[in-house]
C-alpha cells in the first residue's frame, strides 16, 4: 500500500495488525497521512468509563458533537436503581441515550452499536478507540489513568484527579511515559470570568497579592452504610476497586450530588469530601491566580470545627490561601494592596467596575484561553499540545486539597516540600500521602 | 477487652501526632510498650476492623518487633494487604528477608501482593526468585504480571537485564507490562545519572513491534535522556514512520535551547504540509525567536493552512522581529491570511507593534486605517487616544465612526469635552449616533459621570433637534436629579423628535426617582404605545434596591391599576418576586386564575413565598398548595416542595 493513499483508518487497522489486536492506535488525523486534510467522517472515537452524575452529563454533551463518535460504554451499574435511586445513570440507560441521539442525528427509527462493558480491561480492548471520558469515584481515577495510559489512549478524567498523592503522581508519570493528552475536569478555568480574576491577580491590576480565600468546605468521614443485599448485575467488588472491602449499600455507592452526606463522595474510602470535591475547583483557580501551577505551600496550618474553616497553605513567596469564605463576593478571592477580585459560577465582582471590564494588552501575561472544556480536550488530542487543565495542573490542585484533608486529619501544622513532593520529617503525615491497595490493585 | 485497647492505643498514636506542634520536627518514635500493644492486638482474636487498625497505626511507628507478627498475617486473605501495608514501611532489611521467604509459600492474592510490595521496596536480592516466577510453568498470569511490575518498581540492572529477556518469553497479554517494567527502569537510571543505560533501553523499545504508545514514550524518553537529545529528535523529523515523526516534534516542547530551533526549522522545508504545520505550532509553542526568519518565509507564501499557522506561531513568540512582516501580511489579498496576519499584531507584546499601529493611522488607504483602528481598541492602546479624536473628525464617516467607537472603549472623562465638541459640529445622524454611543460608553464606566451634567445641559439650549437626542441619552446614562430634571423638561418640546428622545430616556431611568413622572405618562398620556411604554418603564423601576418593601408594594398597586396587557402583567409579577410580603403574595395568588399568566404567577407565588415563608408559614403552605395544584411545571413544583418543607 502506497502512504500517500493511507487513509487514518487504513493506518489504524496497518497498526492493530502490526502490534495485535489489543493495541488501540496514536490519534492521526488524515490530513497528517498526506489524505487532504481531516474529513468530516474522521471523528475522534471515544469510550464512557462511569455514567453517574457527572458521566451521564459526560455522555449527553460529547455524544452530540460532530467531531466525536461514541462507541462504548463501561459502568458496573447496569442501571436501574442501583446509584440511590437515579434510574438515568448506570450502562444500560446511557447506551440508550447515546443510541436515542444518533437515531435522531441520522433520522432514522433506532441505532446501535454502541457495545456496553461492565470490566473496564476488556473495555480497554475496544478496537480503534482514541480517547475515554473518565467519570468514576475518586478512588478508581489513578488505577483509570494509568490503565488507560498503558492502552494508548487520551483522557478526559474527571476531578479531583486521584484520592492520594501518591496516586495523582504516579498519573503524571504515566500520561508522560506514553505520551497521552489529559484534560482534568476542573472545568471553572474554561470559564472566561476565572480566567480574568487570575489574569487580574496575575497582572498586578489589583495590586501586590496579599491573601487568597477559597470557598470550600470540610473533609470527609468513613462510610457508616453497608448490609445491604447486591443488586442483581451490579459487580460491587469492581466498584471498590482498590478501596477497603465493604458491604452494598445504595447509600455508599450513589454519586448524587443532591444528597451530600448520603454518597460516595462523602465517605473517606473513596473520597476527601468538599475538601476535594470543590477544592478540585477552588483552589485550583487559586493556584491559577496566584501562579501556582505545578507548585504548592510549604506551610500548612489547620483550620477549625468541622468545617475546618481558616485551613491556611502558605506558600514560599509567603501569601497565604485561606480556605475559607473571604470578606468580599466570590468563592474564589484574590486580595491585594491595592484592591481585589472575586469569582464563582455565579458572577465576577471586583474592588472597582472597571477592574471588571479591563481587557489585557499585549504586554500582560495572557493565560491559557479555553471557551469549552471538552472542546479544549478535544483539540488537543488532534493538536497534541498539551489542555488547559493537563495532567501536572491537576496533580498540583490536587494535593492542595489532600494536603488539606491531611493536615485536618492530623489537626496540626505541618511542613511541605513542593519541590520533593513530600512531608519534612514527619513519617505520620507522609504515611497518609499514600494509602493501601486492595487486592490485586496496583499502580 | 481488645476493643478497649485498640482505642487506648490510637488514643496514643494521636497523642504522639498532636504532641508536636511546631514545624519541621519528626514526630516522636513510640516506645517498644507502645508496639507491643499494637502486635498485642494483631496476634489475638480481635475483629478485623481492629487488626486492620493496628497494622495501618504500625506502618507509621513500627519497628524490629513487629515484624514476625505481621509476616505471619501474610497468608491471611483478609488481613494480608494491611499485614503488607504495616510492613512496607519499616526500615529492616528482615523485612526484605521475610517477603522473599514468602515468595516460596506463598499462593494466589497473598502471593501476588507480596510480589508488589517487594517492588514498592526496591529489593534488589528479589530478582533471582521473581525471575524464578517467571520461568515457573505453574505460576498464575497474575503472579507473572505482578513480578514483571515488581522487577519495574526495582529498577536495578539485573531487573531490567530479566525484562529484556521477557520482551521474547512473555505471551502477548504479558508484553505492556514489561515494557511498563522497562520504562520505569529507565526512569530510575536516568535519574540516578545512568543515561547510557536508560537510552539503551528506550532504544530497544523503540524499535519493538509495539503499540504506539510505547514507541512514542520510548523516543520521547531518548530524547530526554541524551545529552544531545535534540539530535536524537532530528533524526527523527525525516522519519517516514508518523508515530515517531509526533513524538519527536511533540517532545521538542519540553526541549530547550536554539539547537532544538534550528533542527525544527532545518527539517521545515522537507515536509508535507500537515507536517509542516505540526512543526510551526511547536515552534510557537517553544517561543525562541530563533525560529522567526524561518516562519516569516512560510508565512508570505505557499499553503494557506501552513501560512496562517506560521502568522499565528509569530505572534505566540510573541518577538518584536515580526511586527514588520505582520504589517506587510496584513495587506494580502486573501482575506484569511490578512485577518490571521490582523490577530497576531493584535497580540504581539511591545510598544514596536503599538508604534507600527499608530503609522498605520495615518496611512492614505483608508481599509489600512481601519485596521490600525481596530488594532488599537484590540491593543488596549490608550495612547493613541489622541489621534482617535482626530481620525474622530476626519473627512471619511467610516473612519469617524470606527474611531468614536474605540474612543468610547478606550476613553474616559477626560476625553468628553472633546466628544461634545465634536457632537456640537457634527450633523448626520451616523456621526451623532457614533458620538451619543462613545459618550455613553464613558459615562457608564465612569464613577462620577455627573461632574459633566451641567455641561450638558448647558448644551441641551443652543443645539439642534437631532444633537438633543444624542445629549439626552447621555443625560439618561449618566442620571441623578439635574439630568431628570433636564429631560423632563424636554418631555413637553415642540418638537416631537426631541420629546420622544426624552420619554425615551426617563423609561430606561435606573433609578426611582423617575417614577412619579413615569406615573404620570403612563395614566395620561393620550397615546397607547406612549402609555405602554411608560408604564413598563415604570415597573422596572421597582427594581431599585434602594426603594423599599411598603414603596414597592406601592408602586405595584398602581401599576396593577394601570395594567391592560398580559405582557404588562407578567413583567410585573416578575418585579413582584422580588417583593419579600404577604400582601405581594396576595397580589401575585390574584393573577393564578388566569391561565395566560398562570406560570408567571406561580413562579412568583413560590419566590415570594421563599422570603417569607419563616414569617408566614401557614400563608405559605396555602399559597404553595394552590400552586402546586395549578402548574404542571417542573422548575417551579419543585421549588414550590422546597418551600413547602421549609413552612412544614
Amino acid at each position: 500500500m502506497k502512504r500517500d493513499s493511507l487513509t487514518r483508518r487504513d493506518f489504524l487497522k496497518k497498526s492493530a495488525i502490526m502490534v495485535g489486536a489489543a493495541t488501540v492506535p496514536y490519534f492521526v488525523p488524515a490530513s497528517a497521512l498526506g489524505a487532504g486534510g481531516v474529513s468530516p467522517s474522521d471523528k475522534i472515537v471515544i469510550g464512557y468509563w462511569g455514567t453517574g452524575s457527572m458521566g451521564s452529563g459526560h455522555v449527553k454533551a460529547f455524544t452530540g458533537r460532530s467531531d466525536v463518535q461514541a462507541v462504548a460504554v463501561c459502568d458496573v451499574n447496569p442501571g436501574g436503581t442501583n446509584y440511590a435511586g437515579n434510574r438515568l445513570a448506570g450502562r444500560e440507560p446511557n447506551i440508550k441515550v447515546i443510541e436515542d441521539i444518533y437515531a435522531k442525528q441520522k433520522g432514522t427509527a433506532s441505532y446501535k452499536g454502541i457495545k456496553g462493558y461492565s470490566d473496564f480491561r476488556e473495555f480497554l480492548q475496544h478496537k480503534g478507540l482514541d480517547a475515554v471520558i473518565i467519570a468514576l469515584p475518586d478512588h478508581w481515577h489513578a488505577l483509570a489513568a494509568v490503565a488507560a495510559a498503558k492502552a494508548g489512549l487520551d483522557m478526559y478524567s474527571e476531578k479531583p484527579m486521584a484520592r492520594t498523592i501518591y496516586e495523582a503522581r504516579e498519573m503524571v508519570k504515566a500520561v508522560r511515559r506514553y505520551s497521552r493528552i489529559f484534560q482534568t475536569g476542573s472545568q471553572q478555568r474554561s470559564d472566561r470570568r476565572f480566567r480574568h480574576a487570575c489574569e487580574l491577580a496575575r497582572n498586578g491590576y489589583i495590586g501586590e497579592l496579599k491573601e487568597v480565600y477559597a470557598k470550600v468546605r470540610g473533609i470527609s468521614r468513613p462510610c457508616p452504610f453497608g448490609g445491604e443485599p447486591v443488586p442483581k448485575g451490579f459487580d460491587f467488588d469492581m466498584w471498590l476497586g482498590s478501596a477497603p472491602e465493604a458491604s452494598y449499600h445504595p447509600k455508599r455507592v450513589s454519586g448524587s450530588y443532591s444528597c451530600f452526606g448520603s454518597a460516595w463522595r462523602s465517605w473517606r474510602e473513596y473520597s476527601a469530601g468538599h475538601m476535594s470535591d470543590w477544592g478540585a475547583h477552588h483552589f485550583d483557580i487559586a493556584q491559577w491566580g496566584m501562579g501556582m501551577d505545578g507548585n504548592g505551600p510549604v506551610e500548612i496550618t489547620p483550620g477549625s470545627g468541622d468545617s475546618a474553616d481558616g485551613l491556611t497553605f502558605r506558600y514560599a513567596n509567603g501569601v497565604p490561601l485561606i480556605k475559607q469564605l473571604g470578606p468580599h463576593e466570590g468563592d474564589v478571592q484574590f486580595i491585594g494592596d491595592k484592591g481585589w477580585v472575586g469569582v464563582s459560577r455565579k458572577g465576577i465582582w471586583a474592588s472597582s467596575d472597571n477592574l471588571l471590564s479591563l481587557k489585557m494588552k499585549p504586554n500582560d501575561e495572557h493565560l491559557y484561553e479555553s471557551m469549552d472544556h471538552r472542546e479544549d480536550f478535544l483539540d488537543c488530542v488532534r493538536s497534541r499540545k498539551r489542555p488547559i487543565c493537563d495532567v501536572e495542573i491537576g496533580c498540583s490542585s490536587v494535593t492542595i486539597c489532600l494536603l488539606g484533608e491531611i493536615v485536618t486529619r492530623l489537626n496540626r501544622p505541618l511542613k511541605w516540600d513542593p519541590k520533593r513532593w513530600r512531608f519534612v520529617n514527619d513519617r505520620e503525615a507522609q504515611g497518609l500521602v499514600k494509602r493501601p491497595m486492595r487486592y490485586p490493585w496496583v499502580l | 477487652m481488645f476493643k478497649s485497647k485498640i482505642k487506648y492505643m490510637l488514643i496514643i498514636a494521636l497523642l504522639l501526632a498532636c504532641g508536636v506542634q511546631t514545624f519541621g520536627q519528626t514526630v516522636v518514635p513510640a516506645t517498644k510498650q507502645e508496639v507491643d500493644k499494637l502486635v498485642a492486638v494483631i496476634k489475638s482474636n480481635a475483629e478485623i476492623k481492629e487488626k486492620m487498625d493496628a497494622c495501618r497505626l504500625l506502618s507509621i511507628v513500627g519497628t524490629k518487633d513487629a515484624i514476625a507478627p505481621l509476616v505471619a498475617l501474610l497468608g491471611d486473605e483478609q488481613l494480608s494487604h494491611m499485614a503488607r501495608y504495616g510492613l512496607e514501611p519499616i526500615p529492616e532489611s528482615a523485612v526484605d528477608d521475610a517477603f522473599r521467604d514468602a515468595l516460596g509459600k506463598l499462593k494466589g492474592r497473598p502471593l501476588v501482593g507480596v510480589i508488589g510490595s517487594i517492588g514498592v521496596r526496591r529489593d534488589a536480592k528479589a530478582v533471582q526468585p521473581l525471575m524464578g516466577i517467571l520461568m515457573q510453568n505453574e505460576a498464575s498470569q497474575e503472579a507473572k504480571s505482578a513480578a514483571l511490575r515488581a522487577l519495574g518498581h526495582i529498577g536495578t540492572m539485573a531487573a531490567a537485564e530479566v525484562l529484556k529477556v521477557s520482551i521474547d518469553q512473555a505471551p502477548a497479554e504479558g508484553l505492556p507490562d514489561v515494557y511498563e517494567g522497562l520504562f520505569r527502569c529507565a526512569e530510575r537510571f536516568a535519574q540516578e545519572g545512568n543515561r547510557d543505560a536508560a537510552i539503551k533501553i528506550y532504544d530497544l523499545l523503540r524499535n519493538q513491534d509495539a503499540s504506539h504508545q510505547v514507541r512514542a514514550g520510548a523516543l520521547r524518553g531518548a530524547i530526554l535522556t541524551s545529552s544531545n537529545g535534540w539530535r536524537v529528535m532530528q533524526q527523527h523529523l525525516r522519519s517516514d514512520d508518523y508515530i515517531l515523526f509526533s513524538a519527536a516534534v511533540q517532545t521538542a516542547q519540553e526541549l530547550t535551547g536554539t539547537g532544538v530551533t534550528k533542527a525544527l526549522t532545518g527539517a521545515l522545508n522537507n515536509l508535507p504540509a500537515d507536517n509542516q504545520i505540526l512543526v510551526i505550532q511547536t515552534l510557537g509553542k517553544r517561543g525562541d525567536a530563533e525560529a522567526l526568519p524561518a516562519l516569516f518565509t512560510l508565512a508570505k507564501s505557499g499553503a494557506k493552512s501552513v501560512r496562517i499557522a506560521a502568522i499565528q506561531s509569530m505572534s505566540e513568540i510573541g518577538d518584536a522581529a515580526a511586527v514588520p512582516v505582520l504589517v506587510e501580511i496584513l495587506n494580502d489579498g486573501d482575506s484569511e491570511i490578512s485577518q490571521a496576519a490582523q490577530e497576531s499584531l493584535a497580540s504581539v507584546p511591545g510598544h514596536q507593534a503599538d508604534q507600527a499601529v499608530t503609522e498605520m493611522i495615518n496611512s492614505r488607504e483608508v481599509s489600512q486605517r481601519l485596521i490600525a483602528l481596530e488594532l488599537v481598541g484590540r491593543r488596549r492602546m490608550t495612547s493613541s487616544i489622541p489621534a482617535l479624536l482626530k481620525a474622530a473628525a476626519d473627512n471619511d464617516q467610516k473612519i469617524r465612526s470606527s474611531a468614536l467607537r474605540k474612543v468610547g472603549e478606550l476613553g474616559s472623562l477626560t476625553e468628553l469635552p472633546a466628544l461634545l465638541d465634536l457632537l456640537e459640529q457634527f450633523k448626520s445622524s451616523q456621526d451623532l449616533e457614533a458620538v451619543k454611543r462613545a459618550l455613553s460608553a464613558i459615562c457608564t464606566k465612569a464613577d462620577n459621570p455627573e461632574i459633566y451634567t451641567t455641561r450638558l445641559t448647558g448644551l441641551l439650549g443652543r443645539v439642534q433637534p437631532m444633537q438633543k437626542v444624542a445629549l439626552l441619552h447621555v443625560l439618561g446614562v449618566i442620571g441623578g436629579a439635574d439630568s431628570l430634571d433636564a429631560v423632563r423638561a424636554e418631555v413637553t418640546n415642540r418638537n416631537e423628535v426631541v420629546r420622544e428622545a426624552a420619554i425615551s430616556a426617563l423609561c430606561s431611568w435606573k433609578t426611582a426617582d423617575a417614577a412619579p413622572h413615569l406615573l404620570a405618562l403612563a395614566k395620561d398620556s393620550p397615546f397607547s404605545s406612549r402609555k405602554t411604554a411608560t408604564l413598563r418603564g415604570y415597573i422596572n423601576l421597582i427594581r431599585d434596591e434602594s426603594l423599599s418593601t411598603v414603596k414597592k408594594l406601592e408602586m405595584c398597586r398602581q401599576a396593577t391599576a394601570l395594567i391592560q396587557r398580559n405582557e404588562e402583567k407578567k413583567l410585573l409579577l416578575g418585579v413582584l418576586g422580588m417583593v419579600p410580603s404577604a400582601e405581594a403574595l396576595s397580589m401575585a395568588m390574584s393573577y393564578m386564575a388566569d391561565p395566560l399568566v398562570r406560570n408567571e404567577a406561580c413562579f412568583a407565588v413560590v419566590a415570594i413565598s421563599d422570603k417569607i415563608v419563616l414569617q408566614n408559614p401557614d400563608m405559605v403552605a396555602e399559597a404553595i398548595g394552590k400552586v402546586l395544584n395549578a402548574t404542571k411545571n417542573r422548575n417551579v413544583t419543585r421549588r414550590a416542595k422546597q418551600v413547602l418543607d421549609k413552612a412544614k
